[in-house]
């Protein structure tokens, strides 16, 4: 009775045991998946079981092009679709007495606002429509984009700092009710001093087809280009955009070697498309690739194509 | 209990892992698969039969006494007559039985018989389309001839090769190839000329007009000719009796050729189908709303535009290429695929030019209304092709409705040749005159309608549509 009860009480220890090593054992495994997991997702799918070919290719690609990755990619996965926008409407008197209000700081009248029309070889998409109101010129292309300029150029001596420009930059934005939603995106300095980057966004997703370029000179807006949109919603159909990895090598395969040592200084998901004369459009999901020589390229997150 | 807790948790790591493990190794596809278009062939017609996709562009019945019969496309003898035509061609060619003949065997062959039928195919019909054969693989075929006596026929392929078929038992061939209506012709060949003198000025019956605009158009017409005939200019003579050169054989309808203005109705056409059919997959195609009203649907590479008067073109400019040496027949297999693919094919649609260039070949296909071409800008379907596939594609059919008014005669076509003249008197001065076609058409002139012209094509000036009543060019 004994022997038979110190048996089934050592047949429950040895199964109590084998589940005890089991559970241990299973713990550590789980914890290398998961670890596995977050490790591939941090690298932006560069490292994963069956991609470590893709991921040598890729290094490859890169050393050819003579481009260094400096930002890590980011995740892919997701499932969206276009985005349906339509340009923004506006009258060029209420953008005109706007910006007199606050340049001139309502000190004086609006002065009168004298027409310049310009076609180039009669083609009325081409048609181009400059405004001359006291010091300042506001041209208006067909598609809707706008090129503040004022008359006389300030200095290009730059003295400060991007932070600085940036805040000076936003507390001008500020006044304006058609500027006031743009978000900062990024700085760089041209010949004509420096330019602040801004872009809309939709949900979250950054809108680089409609922007603003701001000229710097000083601490002072000098002019700027206004291309903005009025996002509508998202189109019905969703789909799996393409990893970035795939969208860089894409990059890869169309870009054109430069003598210079070239980085990649952002690598980022959003929304793009040229600007069009039309009533209502659809924008693609990109990747935006940022180089610190200055040149964007837009890789459509669909097909995988340049979008120029 | 201790041992209850522990038998649930190794259920769930067990279950964990094997969720996990699946996470790690299928998650994400590999970076060469990428996002794989699904690839959806939604044809909106059966791809053509390759005897089907090229058919003449007239049949000549030639009676004895040299009697010339012309059958055109869209008429329902055409049909009955090509049918026939082809099952008699397919079934009795053997290619062992063909003899290689010259061009002046073929002449001599087509003077000696009196009856035959004459296929034209304008563009040509490639002989593997027939037959299978490896020993002439490009020779394309201009006319396709039957001649007949009693006891024996015969049939000559003549193209870029001239191939003779002596066949036997002629009576089979009155089980259905020759026509059962007549439609004489004239033909004005190249060795002839057309010699228009002042004083046969063409005289307009108004009393066959019945509409009150058209007799005002008449008139314009008698008047402009009075004067210009009563003009003291010697170039004006001149141009009167100018002997016209005829390049080509213009085949002229001996009868009056009765039609009337038509109503057209544009083609009904599943667009979301088409853009699929062109993008594959929807999602992958962006939507343009235009301020004209026309829809643009554009991947980045390639891009469909569908204007609102039905016409839609598309472009995929990668796809050009530089250099191509896709055979005719291969094209024409590839692109007849394609029209189905990209719309599909009508009722009485046929290939009308097949032109080839560096970059490939371009296609055109027109409507046919009761024999006579539907013409016109931006009518009927255009399309470039290559081995890559098709880089252009336009199309924009419409489908007769109804007809307006009541039915009248053409003018004679040596009136419309005289009003062309007449209308390029400057021209003709420093230039011979030389036609090259003429013939009968309905002329789109508007999205929705269609009038009956003559099409006059003078070298050096491009086709003249001239109204059918009252020769005013459209």
């Amino acid at each position: 009775m004994k022997a038979s009860e110190g048996g089934l009480g050592g047949e429950v220890m040895d199964l109590s045991k084998a589940k005890t090593l089991l559970i241990v054992t299973f713990l550590f495994l789980n914890i290398f998946l998961v670890s596995q997991i977050l490790l591939d997702e941090g690298r932006g799918n560069l490292a994963s079981f069956g991609r470590n070919e893709e991921m040598s290719r890729l290094e490859t690609a890169l050393q050819e092009a003579g481009i260094s990755l400096d930002v890590s990619l980011p995740r892919g996965g997701l499932r969206i679709a276009h985005l349906i926008v339509e340009p923004w409407r506006f009258q060029p008197e209420d953008i005109i007495y706007e910006l007199w209000s606050v340049l001139e700081k309502d000190e004086t009248e609006v002065p009168p606002i004298y027409e310049e029309y310009d076609s180039i070889a009669n083609d009325e998409n081409l048609r181009i429509v400059t405004y001359l109101f006291g010091d300042y010129t506001l041209v208006e292309r067909k598609e809707g984009s706008l090129n503040l300029r004022a008359l006389e150029e300030g200095s290009l001596l730059q003295t400060n700092s991007i932070e600085e420009l940036q805040n000076s930059a936003q507390k001008f934005l500020n006044d304006f009710s058609f500027l006031n939603n743009f978000i900062y995106d990024y700085a760089q300095i041209s010949q004509k001093g420096p330019i602040l980057n801004y872009r809309q966004e939709y949900e979250e997703f950054p809108l680089y087809a409609g922007y603003l370029q701001l000229y710097m000179h000083e601490l002072n807006p000098a002019g700027f280009y206004l291309y903005r949109l009025d996002p509508i919603g998202f189109a019905e159909q969703k789909r799996e955009i393409i990893p970035p990895s795939t969208a860089l090598v894409r990059f890869l395969e169309t870009y054109n070697k430069s003598n210079f040592k070239t980085s990649i200084i952002e690598f980022s998901l959003g929304y793009y498309s040229q600007e069009y004369d039309a009533e209502r459009w659809e924008i693609p999901p990109v990747w935006r690739i940022r180089l610190n020589n200055g040149e964007v390229y837009y890789v459509n997150a669909f097909t995988g194509n340049l979008e120029r | 209990m201790l041992e209850k807790v522990k038998s649930i948790l190794l259920i769930l790591l067990i279950m964990m892992s094997l969720v996990l493990t699946y996470t790690l190794w299928f998650g994400r596809p590999p970076l060469q698969e990428g996002v794989v278009p699904r690839y959806e062939y939604a044809y909106f017609t059966h791809p053509l039969l390759l005897s089907e996709i090229i058919q003449p562009s007239k049949i000549l019945f030639y009676e004895e006494e040299n009697v010339l019969h012309l059958y055109r496309r869209g008429d329902q003898e055409y049909v009955q007559l090509w049918d026939k035509g082809l099952d008699f061609l397919d079934k009795r060619l053997e290619m062992h039985n063909a003899k290689i003949i010259s061009k002046e065997d073929v002449d001599g062959l087509f003077e000696t018989f009196s009856s035959k039928i004459v296929y034209l195919f304008k563009p040509y019909f490639p002989l593997e389309y027939l037959m299978k054969t490896t020993m002439f693989p490009d020779l394309e075929i201009e006319r396709a001839i039957i001649l007949w006596e009693e006891e024996s026929v015969y049939v000559i392929l003549e193209g870029n090769g001239n191939l003779l078929f002596p066949l036997s038992r002629a009576e089979e061939l009155y089980a259905g190839i020759i026509p059962e209506g007549r439609n004489p012709h004239i033909l004005l060949s190249a060795s002839r000329t057309l010699r228009i003198p002042a004083e046969e000025e063409p005289h307009i019956p108004l009393e066959e007009s019945t509409d009150d605009k058209d007799i005002q158009d008449i008139q314009g017409i008698e008047e402009e000719i009075i004067v210009n005939g009563s003009e003291e200019d010697e170039n004006a003579k001149e141009l009167h009796n100018w002997e016209i050169e005829v390049s080509g054989d213009i085949f002229i309808q001996e009868a009056d050729i009765w039609a009337a203005e038509v109503i057209l109705k544009k083609e009904e056409i599943n667009y979301e189908q088409l853009v699929r059919a062109f993008f594959f997959d929807l999602s992958m195609a962006r939507r343009i709303e235009e301020r004209d009203g026309a829809l643009y649907f554009t991947n980045g590479e390639k891009g469909l535009r569908i204007y609102p008067s039905g016409l839609l073109e598309y472009a995929a400019p990668r796809l050009e290429r530089v250099f191509s040496n896709m055979s005719y027949g291969t094209a024409l297999q590839k692109g007849a695929e394609s029209q189905s693919l990209y719309g599909g094919w009508l009722p009485d649609m046929y290939l009308s030019e097949a032109i080839h260039f560096l970059g490939g070949y371009r296609f055109l296909w027109s409507t046919f209304h009761e024999g006579l071409p539907l013409e016109g800008e931006n009518t009927g379907s255009e399309m470039v092709i290559n081995e890559q596939g098709v880089s252009y594609y336009r199309r924009s059919f419409h489908i007769v409705s109804e007809e307006i008014y009541e039915r009248k005669p053409f003018r004679p076509y040596d009136e419309a040749i005289y009003r062309v003249l007449s209308l390029n008197r400057e021209y003709f001065i420093e230039h011979p005159p030389v036609l090259l076609s003429m013939e009968p058409v309905y002329y789109r002139k508007k999205t929705d309608q269609a009038v009956p012209a003559w099409a006059v094509h003078f070298e050096g000036l491009g086709i003249v549509y001239l109204h059918w009543i009252t020769l005013d060019p459209l």
